[in-house]
C-alpha cells in the first residue's frame, strides 16, 4: 500500500492564508452548517441500519439497508469512517443517551444502597443490547480492533463515568479513577457472561457474585 | 441583523467566485505551459489523446513503474461498490476502473454481500465509461475482451462516448461517479463538476484520482527532474511522441493544489469534501458526498 495521508481541509486550519478574518468567519460558519448536515444524514443511515443488524449482523450489508431506507444511494455508506465500527459507535452513543435519559426520569435510585445503585443502572444499561444478543459477539470483535479501539475504550471511559455519577459519587482523589477502573472490568465482563448465558430471564437475576 | 449576514455571505461568495473564475479562466486557456484559446484547448488535448491511445497502458506502467495500478485499487476501495450500483466512470477510456469496480461487485465477498441483500430485478449493477475520444474507448472495449470473465459481452459495462462538461445522463441517476487522471485534461473543471453533482443521486460518491502537487523538500526536486527529464524521453522512445507526454508533465504542474481543488469541489455542492495523497502527494484522491 503506497504511503498516504488523509486530510480534510475544513476541519482543519483555515484553507486559504489571504482571506481576512470576518471572511474566515463566514466561511467556517458555511463549513460547520454543511458538516452538520452530513453528519444528520450519517445518522440517519446508521439509525435505519441498526433495525436491519439482527439479520444482517454489524455489517455493510445492514448499512446498504440502512441508506436504502432513507432514502439515499447506498454509496454514502462508503464515506463513513470505519464503517462497522461507525454503527457499533453509533449504536453505543444511542444507548448512553438512552441510559441518561432514563436515569434523568427516574429509577428510584435514592431508595437503594450504592451496590444496588450500580447494579441497577447496569442492568438497565445492558437490557439494551439484549435485542442484539445474537450479533453482539461481533460488535465486540469490532470494537476490539485496533483501529477502532481508542474509540471505544473513550466510549465505555464516558459510559462508566456516567453510571458512577448516576449512582452518586462524589469522590475527587485517586478513588475517581479507581471506582471507574473497576467498574469497566466489571461492566466488560458481565457483557461477556451475557453472550453465553442462553437461558431466557437469567441475566435478569443478575448473579450477585459479580458485586461481591 | 440576518439581512447584514447574508449580505456578508453572499460578499464572500462574489469574491470567492472572482478569485476562482480568474484561475478557471487560466485552466481554460492553458494548454500544458502554453496560452491557447478556449475553443483550441479541447482540440489539442483530443489529439493528445488520439495520439497516445494505443500505448496508453504501457506508458502509464512504465511511467509509474505500475504504481498507477495500486492507485486506481485505492480508489476502487474508497469506492466501496456494491451489487446493484449505477456508476460512472468519466475520462475512462480504457476501462481499468470500470473493470476494477464490477471485478469488485462480482467477487466472492461481495456475492455475500448480495445474499443478504433482497433480489431486486431493478436493482442491476451498471457501470458506465464516458470517454470524449473515440480512440481511447476502441482500445477499452478491445482490453474488456481480453481480459476475459465475459466482460466483452456484460451488459453491466457500457460504453459511451461523451463529454465531461456535458454528459447525456439524467439527473440523480448514478450512485458513484469517478474520474481518475481525466479532470486535468477538461478545459472548464467547474463544469464537470457541476455535471457530476447533477448525475449523482442523493448522498452518491464522487471520487476524483489526479497527479497532484508534492511539496516533501527533497523529494519534490526528484519528482521534478523525473517528470521533466525521464518521462518525455520515455515518451519519445516508446510512443514516438515527446510533445504529448511534455503536455502530460505540464498540465500536471498547471492543476491546482490539493486544498484548491477541494474548494473548487466544495463549491460545487459536494458535502464531506476530503483528499488523500499518495506517495507524498505526487497522486492525490479527492471525494465528496452529494446531499
Amino acid at each position: 500500500m503506497p504511503l498516504s495521508t488523509l486530510y480534510r481541509p475544513f476541519s482543519t486550519k483555515p484553507h486559504t492564508n489571504h482571506k481576512n478574518q470576518k471572511e474566515a468567519e463566514g466561511d467556517k460558519r458555511r463549513q460547520r452548517d454543511c458538516r452538520r448536515e452530513y453528519r444528520d444524514e450519517q445518522a440517519c443511515v446508521l439509525d435505519a441500519a441498526i433495525s436491519h443488524v439482527v439479520r444482517l449482523g454489524w455489517s455493510e450489508e445492514a448499512m446498504i439497508c440502512g441508506a436504502k431506507d432513507v432514502g439515499l444511494s447506498p454509496s454514502i455508506v462508503g464515506s463513513f469512517a470505519r464503517k462497522e465500527a461507525a454503527l457499533v459507535e453509533y449504536f453505543m452513543d444511542l444507548c448512553l443517551q438512552k441510559l441518561a435519559d432514563k436515569i434523568e426520569s427516574g429509577l428510584d435510585l435514592p431508595d437503594l444502597i450504592l451496590s444496588q445503585r450500580i447494579s441497577k443502572i447496569v442492568r438497565t444499561r445492558l437490557e439494551m443490547q439484549i435485542p442484539y444478543i445474537s450479533k453482539w459477539h461481533q460488535a465486540l470483535s469490532i470494537q476490539a480492533q485496533p483501529v477502532n479501539i481508542s474509540t471505544s475504550l473513550k466510549q465505555r471511559a464516558i459510559l462508566v463515568d456516567e453510571i458512577w455519577d448516576a449512582a452518586g459519587d462524589q469522590s475527587m482523589d485517586i478513588n475517581w479513577y479507581v471506582k471507574r477502573t473497576v467498574l469497566g472490568g466489571i461492566y466488560s465482563a458481565t457483557e461477556v457472561y451475557m453472550l453465553t448465558d442462553h437461558s431466557p430471564g437469567s441475566f435478569l437475576s443478575m448473579n450477585p457474585l459479580i458485586f461481591a | 441583523m440576518a439581512i447584514r449576514t447574508r449580505a456578508r455571505i453572499l460578499t464572500n461568495r462574489l469574491q470567492s467566485m472572482f478569485l476562482s473564475s480568474s484561475f478557471l479562466h487560466d485552466h481554460a486557456t492553458s494548454f500544458g505551459y502554453k496560452e491557447v484559446g478556449e475553443e483550441e484547448k479541447s482540440k489539442l488535448v483530443g489529439n493528445v489523446f488520439s495520439s497516445v491511445a494505443p500505448n496508453y497502458d504501457l506508458m502509464n506502467d512504465l511511467m509509474s513503474v505500475g504504481l498507477h495500478r495500486l492507485w486506481k485499487d485505492r480508489l476502487v476501495s474508497k469506492l466501496a461498490p456494491f451489487p446493484g450500483m449505477k456508476h460512472l466512470d468519466v475520462a475512462g477510456g480504457t476501462g481499468d476502473i470500470a473493470f476494477r469496480v464490477l471485478e469488485s461487485i462480482n467477487g466472492v465477498k461481495r456475492r455475500a454481500l448480495q445474499d443478504g441483500l433482497e433480489d431486486n430485478s431493478e436493482d442491476e449493477t451498471r457501470v458506465f465509461v464516458c470517454d470524449i475520444n473515440p480512440a481511447m474507448l476502441s482500445v477499452g472495449k478491445k482490453h474488456a475482451i481480453e481480459r476475459g470473465g465475459g466482460l466483452g459481452e456484460a451488459q453491466s459495462l457500457v460504453w459511451v462516448e461523451g463529454d465531461a462538461e456535458a454528459l447525456t445522463f439524467d439527473d440523480d441517476s448514478m450512485d458513484g461517479y469517478t474520474i481518475a487522471f481525466g479532470i486535468r485534461n477538461v478545459t472548464h473543471i467547474e463544469r464537470a463538476l457541476a455535471e457530476a453533482y447533477r448525475v449523482l443521486k442523493r448522498g452518491g460518491r464522487f471520487l476524483c484520482l489526479e497527479l497532484s502537487h508534492v511539496e516533501v523538500p527533497v523529494f519534490k526536486q526528484i519528482y521534478d527532474l523525473y517528470s521533466f527529464s525521464i518521462i518525455p524521453a520515455i515518451g519519445e522512445f516508446v510512443a514516438g511522441d515527446r510533445d504529448s507526454y511534455q503536455y502530460l508533465v505540464e498540465s500536471i504542474r498547471r492543476f491546482p493544489s490539493q486544498e484548491k481543488f477541494a474548494q473548487m469541489i466544495a463549491d460545487a455542492r459536494f458535502q464531506k469534501v476530503e483528499y488523500e495523497n499518495l506517495i507524498g502527494g505526487v497522486v492525490a484522491i479527492h471525494s465528496g458526498v452529494k446531499l
